[in-house]
């Protein structure tokens, strides 16, 4: 099997020492939940190593929103915390606009949108990825920056968020809920992965 | 194969300093990623921030949309310098960084530098900016190095980029 050097681009034909090595990737899987038959209203992803540089947490899901859009949001606690030390802003397209909103300040919660609600169709899910740079890093709050969204035929948005998590403690727990529904429906998932 | 990441460097800035730069970038992945959490010294809600594939000072077009947290907008510019997305001023909440990601795709290749930037400010305030970027650079060089700096102010204290190379 020939090996690329990710330095020179050139090939070789030996991992043995004097040739080119080839490194593990740097994003690895810390974890992942599947939501079976009745829903969850609660995903938790706990013991979070502080073992890498960044984390990253992909989405794909659909609550039980009846009311309203046809899209959820998705509210986010970090380690335990759910007293007034987040905020959120938010750009929007809807298909036909632009918008931009903020969440207001001191928030108990801080926001991910574009999953789908019961108001699409039983089969659209919604997807977001979110991004916690310096996840573990003492000297600095924590900030997400969140792409997501959803189409249901003929509705739904895309959004580019922001959030913010007032403490400098490092991230070992993530709650997440539904911001307008109660659960979220079988075959939501969530993955949690570190990135060195 | 599926995607894979790779990273080549990383830097965390100890004391202010106007720029940091990625040099001898390896010529084997597919595209580069930078992904950075960063504040600028510029007193103010907002400073400007830029990635120079191999230092370039001009040759940038831009199409940026963003939101500032009650309305969204749209540009389309040649600045003719570096610029790509709004970071944390020092006039925002302490402790607060941006989090930024520049994507160059082809980066080694031998056509002008078409790639993305999309970056988040935040602020306990009505005020935060959300910024996408599509920059054009005109240079056909492959890139060999990744100059960044915030425009009006000093890189803050803390400051982080972390380069991967993507296959």
């Amino acid at each position: 099997m020939a090996i690329r050097s990710l330095k020179t681009g050139t090939f070789s034909r030996s991992g043995l020492v004097g040739n080119p090595v080839i490194m593990p990737g740097s994003y690895e899987s810390i974890a992942t939940v599947d939501v079976g038959a009745g829903g969850t209203g609660t995903i938790t992803f706990n013991s979070i190593p502080g073992t890498y540089t960044h984390l990253q947490l992909r989405a794909f899901g659909h609550t039980n929103r009846s009311t309203g859009g046809v899209a959820d949001g998705t509210r986010f606690n970090f380690n335990s915390d759910s007293g007034s030390n987040y905020t959120g802003h938010s750009l929007e397209g809807n298909g036909s606009a632009a918008s931009a909103f903020a969440e207001g300040t001191s928030q108990t919660k801080t926001m991910a949108y574009g999953l789908a609600g019961n108001n699409s169709s039983a089969s659209t899910f919604g997807t977001f990825i979110v991004d916690l740079l310096d996840y573990s890093n003492t000297n600095k709050y924590t900030t997400i920056r969140v792409l997501a969204g959803t189409d249901n035929n003929g509705s739904g948005s895309v959004y580019f968020s922001s959030g913010l998590w007032m403490n400098t403690a490092a991230i070992t727990r993530i709650d997440l809920t539904p911001n307008a529904g109660t659960s979220f429906n079988q075959y939501s998932s969530f993955a949690l992965y570190g990135v060195n | 194969m599926a995607l894979q990441l790779f990273k080549i460097a990383d830097v965390t800035v100890a004391s202010p300093q106007a720029t940091v730069t990625f040099s001898s970038i390896p010529q084997g992945y597919t595209d580069l990623k930078l992904v950075a959490s960063v504040r600028s010294n510029r007193a103010s809600s907002e400073d400007g921030f830029g990635v120079a594939p191999n230092g370039a000072g001009s040759g940038y077009t831009y199409r940026v949309l963003s939101g500032n947290g009650s309305s969204a907008s749209s540009v389309a510019t040649a600045y003719e310098q570096i610029w790509a997305v709004r970071v944390n001023g020092n006039t925002t909440t302490a402790n607060t960084f941006s989090s930024v990601e520049v994507y160059f795709p082809n980066y080694a290749g031998s056509t002008a530098k078409s790639y993305s930037a999309d970056a988040v400010t935040e602020n306990n305030a009505t005020e935060a900016f959300a910024t996408l970027s599509a920059i054009l650079q005109s240079s056909t060089s492959a890139i060999t190095s990744l100059t960044v700096q915030t425009i009006n102010g000093t890189v803050a204290t803390n400051s982080t980029f972390t380069l991967y190379g993507v296959l």
